[in-house]
């Protein structure tokens, strides 16, 4: 049967050169630090208090109305998250399965009267019981859940940051449609993908080994380039600080395959077999080495590119978001070095006709 | 009449660049401003140097070089509008004149803060806030009396009471009780977005002068003053710039910093009397609607959403700057005590002894506390400390003058653990 699942915060918001722009992107490419996921939703909790206070303390009726609206956005979305994500984990690390249906239970019995608050809203009605019961059941949850769930949770080995990614971006995704923000072209950070996750993980493997192909065939290409090198001290430069890039590359993701239970040997089968396929893809001996080789890195350097995102997606799908996060970080090396490429081409074949012209040695 | 800027047209933006001759306005004179002239100019100053830190730091996250050439863009330009306004304080105002200004500012800023505050939590923050800043507008009165011999009502007229709030010696908490609890961006209300950037970028203002005015003195109290309240705007600036919501994308966050820019503009532009200064403020919201339509063509590019989705469709009120003595009053009344306790407000006399509150009061006060010696030194040179109370004596009978208090006490005082020995001031051992 496949099964239908919640995926990681999807990094669909790249753009450009490749700068995660959505907070559920810069989460899981990790240039936003998550919040400890019981910190966040004890804040969260508070947050709703203050809101049932602002309810019951406001007397303007209008007024009155928009703070019910948003108190039930507020606590739609942190059931939502919770269910979603929080307590799915919860369940498989406690090993509790009955703690987890009794906080589902509690939150079904509150949700019936969010219903019946929301549809009062919705006739231009206050629900002031419903907002008072609402409240006496809130608070009896939350106490269960910063009581007894949470310091349970900060026990197991459970990453706690990586769920709070997960959540805080699963929230803010929820609250953009909850408050009808969302537009046509909104992008999905999150969202369910009918995929199989174990498909997902299959292709991630396969895709995982290519691509240590691929790195590692690349390093051997600069490696041989790099001491031929002698007239081209910036290139030689840039590409020594790539090899060390490349080096550290494939080490991850040997360790991926491993931790996915890939054995090594084969791994240096299969680089060893393409490694020698490099040979027909340099040039070493013509006039024009540097030229040749150049061109040549630029077309491995897209073709890492490419592999790297398509990756990033199956990754994602896979549910594997800590391999995603590491691919993410070649990714970014990558593209700096085609930057580079692009950048240089034309300086260096000129420098190149330049020398040539001027009888001086230019081959490499 | 309700305004949106989105439906605006504003000016170009190749067409904004100013020369020097435009820029170099003419300053005010700074004895027939209007003090709440001169507060505007301040808090317009405050509102632009955010936009433009907020902009540099928003260009070293991005990595598409178009991006950074439209905000380099708007950026040269916020820079213009920034010298234009700052350029209005005369060379002969003094420093402490400008203090006096900046401390007016936030008070009768906060104060309209809060009471536009729909959030309760918020308007609590505002509250909290003020009487602190409150505080620092007597101790700076009472440096400028006994420095330049003159009273601090001529800067700053009688709109704004002179007399203690929440003593500043025991302002100094804990920096992980100045941590407050962060706004829901898309379930709050847009005033409480404008309210929070305003309030946050004056106090960084005020931050930031007196990290680098305060050794401008060569009496030692008045370093010593400024260092001890420089240190409070630190706390203000992490207590006030922690209500944002921290999830906010950089383009929806550079969208809400040209929307408070255009509000404040348009504010300033209907209530300030100077036809001069009117005109600079009507010029720069034409600027501003064109950043703001710059700002949400990027997030709509870049983020592929919909800046009107998160901007009220009209805006709301318009900040103005008004007398709040009565206000001010009642706060102090109620709130004197408080103090902060993570991110709550709590009594102080609530604290355990061994609460961390009291452990950093002892690190930072020592024996010896400038505030407290700005008053009393000054008291002893004029016979009486100074004070402004149009209003009568101070609401909190513990904040009276000595003498007048019928050992009346705040429960900060009575729950004290430090003390203010004149003789043990630093420059007592050296002579
Ligand atoms: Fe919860
Ligand atoms: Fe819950
Ligand atoms: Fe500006
Ligand atoms: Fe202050
Ligand atoms: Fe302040
Ligand atoms: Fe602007």
């Amino acid at each position: 049967m496949k099964t239908v699942l919640r995926v990681a915060p999807r990094l669909t918001a790249d753009r450009g050169m490749g700068e995660p722009i959505s907070l559920g992107a810069s989460l899981v490419a990790g240039k936003k630090p998550p919040p400890e996921v019981t910190l966040f939703l004890m804040q969260d909790h508070q947050t709703a208090f203050d809101y049932s206070d602002w309810y019951e303390g406001s007397r303007d009726p209008e007024m009155k109305k928009v703070v019910g609206r948003w108190l039930c956005v507020l606590l739609r979305a942190h059931q939502q998250i919770e269910e979603e994500l929080l307590y799915p984990a919860a369940a498989k690390a406690l090993g509790d399965d009955e703690l987890i249906k009794e906080a589902e239970r509690e939150h079904a019995e509150a949700r019936k009267v969010l219903e019946q608050a929301e549809a009062q809203l919705a006739k231009g009605k206050l629900p002031d019981e419903a907002m008072q019961q609402l409240r006496t059941l809130v608070q009896q949850h939350v106490e269960e859940e910063e009581g007894e769930l949470f310091p349970r949770l900060r026990e197991t080995d459970l990453d706690l940051h990586l769920l709070g990614a997960q959540l805080l971006a699963r929230r803010l995704e929820l609250l953009w449609e909850l408050t009808g923000r969302s537009s046509k072209h909104e992008l999905k950070e999150t969202g369910k993908m009918p995929i199989d996750t174990e498909e997902a993980r299959r292709m991630f493997v396969a895709g995982l080994r290519d691509m240590h192909a691929t790195a590692a065939q690349g390093r051997e290409m600069i490696e041989r380039q790099v001491d031929r090198l002698e007239h081209y001290p910036q290139v030689e430069a840039r590409l020594r600080a790539h090899l060390e890039a490349k080096k550290a590359q494939t080490k991850v993701l040997e360790e991926q395959l491993e931790e996915l239970g890939e054995s090594n040997s084969s791994l240096k089968d299969l680089a060893m077999k393409t490694a020698g396929n490099i040979s027909a893809m340099l040039s070493s001996g013509a006039d024009d080495e540097i030229h040749k080789n150049s061109l040549a890195l630029s077309g491995l350097t897209q073709f890492s590119i490419s592999s790297l995102e398509s990756l990033i997606t199956i990754g994602t799908a896979a549910d594997l978001p800590q391999a995603v996060k590491e691919l993410q970080k070649s990714l970014a090396e990558e593209r700096s070095m085609a930057a580079w490429l692009a950048g240089n081409l034309r300086g260096l074949v000129v420098m190149h006709l330049q020398r040539r012209s001027e009888g001086k040695p230019a081959s490499h | 009449m309700s305004f949106n800027p989105l439906q605006e047209r504003g000016i170009p933006i190749e067409k904004q660049l100013r020369n020097w001759s435009e820029l170099n306005v003419k300053p005010y004179d700074k004895n027939s401003v209007h003090p709440y002239s001169r507060a505007r100019g301040i808090l317009m100053n405050g509102i632009e140097v955010e936009a433009i830190i907020f902009s540099h730091n928003m260009a070293r996250n991005l990595l598409d070089p178009d991006i950074k050439k439209q905000l380099a863009m708007v950026r040269r330009v916020e820079q213009q509008q920034q010298k234009a306004i700052n350029w209005l304080i005369p060379g002969d105002e003094t420093t402490l004149e400008v203090t006096l200004g900046y401390e007016q500012v936030a008070v009768d800023m906060t104060a309209w803060a809060a009471q536009n505050e729909p959030d309760p939590y918020l308007r609590q923050v505002y509250e909290f806030g003020v009487l602190e800043d409150f505080d620092h507008l007597y101790r700076y009165a009472n440096l400028y009396e006994m420095l330049e011999g003159k009273k601090a009502e001529q800067i700053i007229s009688d709109l704004t009471e002179m007399t203690p709030g929440r003593p500043t010696i025991f302002e100094h908490r804990h920096p992980h009780d100045e941590i407050r609890r962060p706004m829901t961006a898309l379930a709050a209300h847009p005033q409480s977005i404008l309210n929070a950037l305003m309030v946050m970028s004056a106090e960084q203002q005020t931050m930031n002068y007196y990290m680098t005015i305060g050794n401008r003195f060569m009496e030692p109290l008045a370093r010593a003053t400024y260092l001890e309240i420089g240190m409070i705007e630190e706390q203000h600036v992490t207590h006030y710039e922690t209500i944002l919501d921290p999830t906010v994308s950089w383009f929806e966050n550079l969208v809400f910093h040209e929307y408070t820019e255009c509000w404040l503009y348009y504010s300033f532009m209907q209530e300030e009397p100077d036809p001069r200064v009117k005109a600079l403020y009507e010029l720069h919201l034409n600027m501003e609607i064109e950043h703001l339509r710059i700002a949400c063509e990027l997030m709509r590019s870049v983020e592929k959403r919909d800046p009107e989705a998160i901007l009220p469709a009209t805006m709301g009120p318009s900040m103005s700057f008004r007398e709040n003595r009565k206000w001010v009053r009642s706060i102090l009344e109620e709130q004197v005590d408080l103090t902060a306790k993570d991110s709550e407000f709590v009594p102080v006399a609530d604290l355990p002894d061994d609460d961390r509150y009291f452990a950093y009061q002892r690190a930072v006060n020592g024996r010896w506390s400038p505030t407290e010696e700005a008053i009393r030194a000054n008291a002893e040179k004029q016979g009486r400390e100074y004070r402004l109370e149009v209003e009568g004596p101070n609401p909190v009978e513990g904040l009276r003058p000595e003498g007048e208090r019928n050992n009346a006490s705040t429960d900060y005082a009575r729950r004290s653990v430090v003390e203010h020995d004149p003789k043990a001031a630093p420059w007592t051992d050296a002579s």
